[in-house]
């Protein structure tokens, strides 16, 4: 396992734990900044293009810092299974939150929403997804190129289904385990495990229309 | 065991978990995960760790899931790549305005100098022995950029093996402060970019003048090192002949040639040492107040991804201008070197920027489609000999320009000695011609 400090049972974190759910702010603090990296991972890859320069990753995560203290009190009932999750649960509400103030809600469409205990839609990690996957074409007729697969590419993950689209982005872009993903996305280990595959297999079928993906 | 499509439902709990069993974590883990599964988790930890697994390795061992590990596995290294790449968009457009400390590597931070390829770069003071030196650090945590601390390694132990007198040399490198960073000579001079900016804007310059110059607009805390005795010539009027030396104007073609020169040599040095710079700009050739030019910010490692760097707004243009246009698309060669020199000479002779654009789309466009004037359409001054070597630099295609930096400074020496400079797009009987006579002529 890559990640550091997530959920660590260690002796010390016991502590931190223990003075975190009497309401201790600096042990949380503590709690937060061992996860501090990744969720800075998650915002800065879910952060909408649109967004670049009006906001910037390290604001967000301070809101969301400011968040968790105001929920310090949940932490007993919300944070059992995973620290690192209810974490992540909060800094995505409030990246949620941003996005509103800033974009407005012409985007989103509530049948495609995940429930708020999912924390994204998959309209915004479908233009995620492309325009990351997209932008290693840089020259010129790959730029052209690029906007032309932008739209197909983002029609073919659209049609991929919620879940699978959301593994990948776990998987790869947040860099989260499949233990981890299977919490958030609230499924069992073995079907985090199948959706990955699966999803992994109906990618390629997209990229087979990408001309460069002949690695 | 992989199941088909159809055959799982939107949600796969079995609505019941056991708690409060202790369960060995990484046992129950193992039970649980599709085995090839496993298989892909551990591909992509190695991946992340920078050792390169290879997939056909992978469908060997493993015959029984060979297919699926061919089909997923390039899914899932282009996946890692495109993090990479959002990764390091991210952190360019978070770059941090300070740092939490003012000692590092034995040094004490005196002042921020600029910010360039990967790091920022200060003046500071060698605690130890007081000596005036350059840091450069990778500003972000190296927690936050694991992948980038090797390649800021690379860097600075490729910078510290070069040994030349044309080069900045490395001193020292390493992590402190969960920061990484490397120590080098610090130059007490001035970038080229800084002298075509003062060309451009006035008549000429007074080498020693520019000095200075810039010696006013320093900032806070600079300390001024040692050899700064050109400062008080810039203070007398009239032209002795040692400052005459130092004044270059705008047609001061041969010590245009000699900078182009001695750039080649440390070129010419690093490329026998199997290393190419690729990231040749007039901001990378500094000169100091003797005169003497050293290349400096061996940034980029051979194997750069050109679209790592700063996608947004035209300040991005900063290295992507000097960029030859096979690097666009991931190769890289000696020549491409020579091309960024070459770019960097046109802009020295011409005082005109080569490539710009307003947006990267059209830079792009412009380095792929090779628009640029010659120079002696923009300055009918220019020799003809200067403008040839330019060109043979700056061709599009890598096998049309100097294929060495020995070829390239052998034209710069016939151009000093007044000899006819010939095109290297030439036909195919004149470059076989040619290339026997600099096999023996030199």
């Amino acid at each position: 396992m890559t990640h550091s400090g997530s959920d660590d049972p260690s002796a010390q974190n016991n502590a931190l734990i223990d003075r975190v759910i009497a309401g201790d702010h600096d042990a949380l603090a503590e709690l937060f900044s061992q996860h501090r990296d990744r969720l800075w991972r998650m915002i800065s890859f879910r952060l909408d293009p649109r967004l670049h320069g009006r906001v910037d990753a390290d604001d967000i995560l301070q809101e969301a810092w400011l968040a968790a203290v105001q929920r310090i009190d949940h932490f007993l009932s919300d944070a059992s299974r995973s620290i690192f999750v209810w974490f992540r649960l909060i800094a995505s509400q409030t990246l949620i939150d941003v996005h509103r103030r800033h974009l407005g809600t012409q985007k989103r469409n509530a049948a495609l929403e995940f429930s708020i205990n999912r924390g994204w839609s998959s309209d915004s990690t479908s233009s995620a997804l492309s325009f990351h996957l997209l932008g290693h074409l840089t020259s010129p007729s790959q730029a052209a190129l690029r906007e032309e697969l932008s739209n197909q590419l983002q029609q073919s993950l659209a049609s991929m289904n919620d879940i699978d689209r959301e593994v990948l982005a776990l998987r790869h872009f947040e860099q989260l385990s499949n233990k981890e993903t299977a919490q958030i996305l609230g499924i069992s280990d073995q079907a985090s495990s199948d959706r990955y595959m699966r999803a992994l297999g109906r990618l390629k079928n997209v990229l087979q229309i990408m001309p460069e993906f002949s690695d | 065991m992989l199941t088909t499509n159809s055959d799982l439902n939107e949600n796969d709990d079995t609505g019941f978990h056991l708690q409060g069993l202790p369960e060995s974590g990484r046992m129950a883990d193992l039970r649980s995960r599709t085995p090839v599964e496993l298989l892909a988790s551990q591909f992509v930890e190695e991946l992340r760790r920078g050792e390169r697994p290879s997939v056909e390795t992978y469908a060997k061992r493993f015959p029984l899931h060979a297919g699926v590990i061919r089909e997923s596995f390039p899914v899932m290294a282009l996946l890692e790549r495109a993090r990479l790449q959002t990764e390091a968009q991210a952190m360019r457009r978070s770059m941090p305005k300070g740092f939490p400390f003012t000692r590092l590597g034995g040094c004490e931070l005196l002042c921020e100098l600029g910010r360039g390829g990967m790091g920022v770069v200060f003046q500071a003071k060698e605690i130890d022995s007081g000596h005036i030196v350059a840091v450069k650090i990778l500003p972000w945590r190296v927690s936050m950029v694991p992948e980038w601390q090797n390649r800021f390694e690379e860097e600075a132990r490729t910078a510290a093996r070069m040994q030349h007198r044309n080069i900045v040399p490395v001193y020292r490198f390493g992590e402190e402060h969960g920061y990484c960073y490397y120590t080098m000579q610090f130059v007490n001079g001035v970038s080229l970019d800084r002298i075509i900016s003062r060309l451009r804007h006035t008549d000429g310059v007074v080498y020693g003048d520019e000095i200075a110059h810039i010696q006013k607009d320093r900032p806070d805390g600079y300390v001024s090192s040692g050899s700064d005795s050109s400062e008080n010539r810039s203070t007398n009027g009239s032209l002795s002949a040692e400052t005459n030396r130092r004044q270059l104007t705008r047609t001061s073609w041969r010590s245009f040639t000699q900078i182009a020169m001695h750039v080649c040599e440390a070129l010419r040095y690093a490329h026998q040492q199997r290393v190419l710079h690729n990231d040749i700009k007039p901001a990378n050739v500094l000169l100091d107040c003797d005169g003497r030019v050293r290349i400096t910010d061996f940034g980029l490692s051979c194997s750069v991804n050109p679209t790592e760097l700063n996608n947004e707004g035209p300040q991005a243009n900063g290295t992507l201008r000097y960029m030859a246009p096979e690097r666009l698309a991931g190769s890289h060669h000696e020549s491409s070197d020579l091309y960024s020199l070459g770019l960097t000479l046109y802009e020295l002779l011409t005082l005109n920027p080569g490539f710009c654009a307003g947006s990267e789309k059209d830079l792009l466009q412009q380095i792929e489609t090779q628009s640029l004037p010659k120079p002696r359409q923009i300055r009918a001054d220019i020799p003809v000999g200067l403008e040839t070597i330019v060109m043979n630099c700056i061709a599009a295609q890598p096998d049309q320009r100097y294929q060495s930096a020995d070829q390239l400074y052998a034209d710069l020496l016939r151009f000093g000695r007044d000899q006819k400079i010939r095109r290297t797009t030439s036909g195919p009987l004149l470059k076989l011609w040619h290339q026997l006579r600099s096999h023996t002529s030199d």
